[in-house]
């Protein structure tokens, strides 16, 4: 064999081995790339109902009336579901009167009201002051499945001695919002 | 002929050489996980978060690299919620306990060097913002991570 032709089998070799090589090298030299996952999972919006109005009944001009959130058939209720054990904010908007014929007004006085996750004023719930500024509460049941809470209101109304005749409302509204604990 | 011949392998050896040192690698090391959200109260996760979303970069020593990602703006679920990053969400770290982050925005591509170990670990954080009507169910997106010589 000339000393020419083993050049060139020599260098046919090496052109080979290098393409091997180049073929077997991983591809992404100059790029690489990869994805990750982003997940969550939201939790059971919250329910609020008013469930019973907070009535006063009938009120005699200068005797003030007091209904106690203890009152089974007079004081105001709410229902809130949600998340179960999730810990909630609850505030209000109370008015400070009650509006009746051709402009009256009553003045009504907030009392003691009561949080319980179950549906009664007898036990195992706290009293608490109604105000716009936030109750941190913890609804009840246990995760996943849904919990409830209850809160009970009281007030009292302060009819003058000339109170107007007629019939006075107005509206009480809560505001529940998970605190994210 | 035996000069030649190892001049011949030395060129192979050599154009071995340029590829591997080329070569670097992107790999996830985990999700980005929210956990339960309330709707209508947002979450946000840092960088430095255990349930931060993580990838890991190999490749030659002090290498340098450019990182872009592709960033979703809303999770679906069937419906959508919506997702942003901000300056402060992204992080890289030569230990994958995150030691020692360095922060960076994930929205404008940053060009890192690899270490002397050849590793970094990268660190992706997020803000979900459900609305207070947000669907309750699983909700997912993808980011994903493009890794290339600037």
């Amino acid at each position: 064999m000339s000393r020419t032709a083993v050049l060139l089998r020599a260098v046919a070799a090496s052109a080979a081995a290098l393409a091997l090589i180049a073929a077997n090298a991983p591809s992404a030299a100059a790029q690489a790339s990869a994805t990750i996952n982003a997940t969550a999972t939201v939790l059971q919006p919250l329910n609020v109902q008013g469930t019973s109005p907070l009535a006063f009944g009938n009120v005699y001009p200068g005797v003030s009336k007091t209904v106690a959130y203890t009152d089974a058939t007079n004081a105001g209720k709410f229902s809130v579901t949600g998340y179960g054990g999730a810990e909630v904010n609850i505030s209000f908007t109370l008015p400070t009167d009650l509006n009746g014929p051709s402009g009256s007004t009553l003045p009504i006085a907030w009392g003691t009201a009561y949080h319980n996750t179950a549906n009664s004023t007898a036990s195992g719930g706290t009293e608490f002051t109604p105000s716009s500024s936030n109750t941190a509460v913890r609804l009840g049941g246990t995760a996943p499945a849904n919990g409830s809470l209850y809160v009970f209101l009281g007030a009292t109304v302060t009819p003058t001695a000339t109170q107007a005749a007629g019939n006075y409302t107005n509206t009480v509204t809560m505001t529940v919002a998970y605190t994210g604990n | 002929m035996r000069p030649l011949l190892l001049v011949a392998a030395l060129a192979v050896c050599s154009g071995a050489a340029r590829l591997q040192a080329q070569q670097f690698k992107v790999t996830k090391a985990a999700d980005l996980t929210f956990g339960n959200l309330f709707s209508n109260v947002p979450l946000t996760i840092r960088p430095t978060d255990g349930n931060s979303g993580r990838y890991v970069i190999t490749g030659p020593k002090n290498k340098a690299v450019k990182l872009v990602f592709t960033l979703p703006s809303v999770m679906s679920s069937g419906v959508t919620m919506p997702i942003s990053f901000g300056p402060l969400s992204g992080g890289y770290s030569q230990s994958s306990s995150g030691s020692n982050m360095q922060f960076f925005d994930p929205r404008t591509p940053p060009t890192i060097t690899l270490p002397d170990a050849g590793a970094v670990y990268i660190f992706i954080g997020g803000t979900v913002q459900p609305g207070s009507g947000q669907r309750a169910g699983p909700y997912t997106a993808t980011i994903l991570l493009d890794v290339s010589a600037p």
